[in-house]
C-alpha cells in the first residue's frame, strides 16, 4: 500500500486552475521528487497534502486515511519544511525545536532529547542557545528543518528547503535529505534546482499546470527525450540574439539563452549543426565553444513544459 | 493540554522582548503622573492654555470622583487598550512569518490553537495590568481599594475584548502595517472619544458608547468600594463586544482555508 496516494487533487483560486486533477502515488522509504516551474501547482499541492488547505475535489490518503476526515490523526506522522524560513527569530534554536516538538505531543525528558538529536543533526547543536537573528541564512534553513523533524515523522514533505543559501548548508542539507531517506522517512522534496532532485530522489514527478506531466525514475523520464542530443554553445556575446530563428528550424525541440549559453535540443544535431552555425554568424555573434551533451533531466524538462525550471 | 504551549509562547515572546512592557509601563506611569499635575494645577478651573501645536482645555473637575482614581482607572483602560495593538501586531507577525501556517500543520486543532493564543494574551495582559497597579501603588501611594478581584474580572473582560479584537483583524489583513494602522487608529480613536483624556465633560455624550469609557467606569466604580452587580451593564456590553469579535473570528476561520 502506498504511503501516499492522492486521487483527482483539483484546487481552484477563482478562476484560476492550480491543481488539474492530481494523481500521485508514493510508496514507504519512498524520496520522490516533485518539480515544476513557479506556479505549477507543487505549493498547493504540498498546502493540501498537509491539510493547510482544502481540496476542491479529489482524495488525499495517507497510510491509507482519509486526510480530509482524520487530519488530526495523520498530522502526528507527517513533518514540513516550508518553504519560508518559518522560526522565532526571538526564541533561541533549542527553544524552536522544543516549541514545535511540544505541538507534536513530546514533553520532558523525551523532547529534550529529541530536540537535542533535531540539533545535532542539523548540525547547530553548539548554536543551540543562540537566537537565530545571529545565524546564517544556511543555518536558519538548518533550523527550519530540525524544527521539522524533532518529532521524527514518518513522511518529511520539504518545500524548497535550499532556496537562497550557501554551498556549504546545501551541501549539509542535501546529505541530511539522503540520511533521512537510509533511516526510512518518506521524503517529498520539491525544488527549482533539478541536479538536486536528480541526486537525492528516486522517482520524480514533473508538474505543470497543476498535472503530473511525467513521472518515474531518473533514468525513464531521460528515456523520454533519449533520441535526441543537447548542442550547447558559448557565445561572445548574445545581446539582441534572436532566438525564433534557431526554434524554427525543423529538427530543433527546443532552444534556450542562459547568458552567453545557448543549449539547442535537437534529434539531429550533425545534420543541423551547419545551419546553426550560419545563424549565428549571420547575427554578428562570435562562437567561443560548442559541446555536444547528453540529455540532463533539465533538458527533459525544458522538452515537457517549454519551459527552463527557473523561469 | 498542548495548547498551554502556545500559550507560553506567547507570554515568554511578549517578555523577552525589552522594548514593549517596560516602555509600556513608563509611559503609561508617567502619564498617570503628569495628568495628575497639571489637573491638580487647574482645579476649579475652566482654562484654555495654548502653545504651538495645539490648544488644550482642561475642565473642571468632576466633582463627583476622586481625580487620582480617575486617572488611575483611565490610564488602567488605556493600557491595555494600547496592548492590543501590540498583540494585533504580534499575531499577525506570525501570518506573515508563516509560523502560524507550521503551528496549523501540527496535530492541534484549530480550536487549540486560538484557545492557547486566546489565553496566553489574556495571561499577558492580566500580567501587564498588575505591574501597572503595582507600580502607581508603590510609586504613587494609589490605593486600589483593596477590589482586587472585582478589578480582575473587569481585567479579565476588557482582555477579553482587546485580544478577540486583535485577533479579528490580524485574521482578516494578515500584514502587519495594515494591521497596526487599523488597529492604532482604532483604538486612539476610541481612547479620545471616551472623554478619558480629559477629566471632564467632554465628549460626555458619545463617550457613553465606548467600550473605553464602560471599562474605566467599571474600574472607578470598583475602586470607590461599590460592589461588582453594580457596573454589571457595563460588563454585559464589554463581553457582548467581545462575544461579537470572537464570533465574527470564528466564521471567518471556519469558511476559509487553514
Amino acid at each position: 500500500m502506498p504511503i501516499v496516494k492522492v486521487n483527482n487533487l483539483v484546487k481552484r483560486y477563482g478562476s484560476i486552475l492550480a491543481v488539474d486533477n492530481l494523481c500521485l502515488s508514493i510508496e514507504k522509504g519512498e524520496t520522490f521528487g516533485l518539480v515544476g516551474p513557479n506556479c505549477a501547482g507543487k505549493s498547493t499541492t504540498i498546502k493540501m497534502l498537509v491539510g493547510l488547505l482544502k481540496p476542491d475535489r479529489g482524495e488525499i490518503f495517507i497510510n491509507g486515511i482519509d486526510i480530509v476526515q482524520n487530519h488530526k490523526e495523520i498530522k502526528r506522522n507527517i513533518g514540513l519544511v516550508p518553504q519560508d524560513v518559518a522560526i522565532y527569530e526571538n526564541m533561541s534554536a533549542r527553544e524552536n525545536i522544543e516549541f514545535f516538538g511540544s505541538l507534536y505531543g513530546l514533553y520532558g525528558k523525551n523532547l529534550k532529547e529529541m530536540a537535542s538529536e533535531a540539533l545535532e543533526f542539523s548540525g547547530l547543536y553548539e548554536k543551540q542557545n543562540e537566537r537565530p537573528k545571529k545565524f546564517s541564512g544556511g543555518m536558519k534553513r538548518r533550523l527550519n528543518i530540525a524544527c521539522s523533524i524533532v518529532h521524527k515523522p514518518q513522511i518529511l514533505i520539504m518545500d524548497e528547503p535550499t532556496v537562497g543559501i550557501d554551498a556549504q548548508s546545501r551541501n549539509h542539507i542535501l546529505s541530511s535529505v539522503k540520511e533521512l531517506g537510509k533511516s526510512g522517512t518518506t521524503v517529498i522534496y520539491t525544488s527549482h534546482y533539478m541536479e538536486e532532485v536528480e541526486s537525492l530522489c528516486t522517482r520524480i514527478g514533473i508538474v505543470d499546470f497543476g498535472r503530473i506531466i511525467a513521472i518515474g525514475n531518473k533514468n525513464e523520464l531521460k528515456n523520454l527525450i533519449d533520441s535526441e542530443e543537447i548542442v550547447a554553445m558559448e557565445l561572445d556575446n548574445t545581446s539582441d540574439f534572436r532566438l525564433d530563428e534557431l526554434s524554427s528550424l525543423d529538427e530543433v525541440s527546443s532552444a534556450v539563452l542562459h547568458g552567453n549559453q545557448l543549449q539547442i535540443v535537437t534529434s539531429n544535431s550533425h545534420g543541423i549543426l551547419q545551419d546553426i552555425i550560419e545563424i549565428i554568424l549571420r547575427q554578428d555573434k562570435k562562437i567561443i565553444n560548442i559541446n555536444l551533451n547528453t540529455p540532463s533531466l533539465e533538458n527533459v524538462f525544458l522538452k515537457l513544459t517549454g519551459r527552463n525550471l527557473r523561469d | 493540554m498542548r495548547f498551554y504551549y502556545i500559550a507560553l509562547k506567547e507570554i515568554k515572546s511578549f517578555i523577552k522582548n525589552p522594548y514593549i512592557i517596560p516602555p509600556l509601563l513608563i509611559v503609561h506611569f508617567l502619564q498617570f503622573v503628569i495628568s495628575i499635575n497639571v489637573f491638580n494645577n487647574f482645579v476649579g478651573e475652566s482654562t484654555i492654555t495654548k502653545n504651538t501645536f495645539a490648544t488644550i482645555e482642561i475642565i473642571n473637575k468632576n466633582n463627583n470622583t476622586n481625580i487620582v482614581i480617575f486617572y488611575g482607572a483611565f490610564i488602567l483602560t488605556q493600557l491595555l487598550a494600547l496592548s492590543s495593538i501590540i498583540v494585533a501586531a504580534y499575531i499577525t507577525s506570525e501570518w506573515e512569518n508563516k509560523t502560524y501556517d507550521r503551528i496549523l500543520v501540527s496535530p492541534l486543532s484549530i480550536f487549540q490553537i486560538n484557545i492557547g493564543i486566546f489565553s496566553g494574551y489574556i495571561t499577558l495582559m492580566i500580567i501587564i495590568s498588575a505591574l501597572f497597579m503595582f507600580l502607581i501603588s508603590v510609586l504613587y501611594g494609589f490605593d486600589w481599594g483593596g477590589a482586587y478581584f472585582n478589578i480582575f474580572i473587569i481585567t479579565v473582560s476588557l482582555s477579553f475584548v482587546c485580544v478577540t479584537f486583535a485577533m479579528l483583524i490580524s485574521n482578516i489583513f494578515k500584514q502587519t502595517k495594515i494591521v497596526a494602522s487599523i488597529a492604532t487608529f482604532t483604538v486612539v480613536a476610541f481612547i479620545f472619544l471616551s472623554g478619558g483624556l480629559f477629566a471632564g465633560a467632554v465628549f460626555n455624550k458619545i463617550s457613553r458608547y465606548t467600550l473605553i469609557r464602560w471599562a474605566f467606569d467599571a474600574y472607578i466604580s470598583v475602586i470607590e468600594g461599590k460592589p461588582l452587580g453594580s457596573v454589571s451593564i457595563n460588563l454585559i456590553n464589554i463581553l457582548l463586544t467581545g462575544i461579537i469579535f470572537m464570533a465574527i473570528y470564528i466564521m471567518i476561520t471556519r469558511k476559509g482555508d487553514r
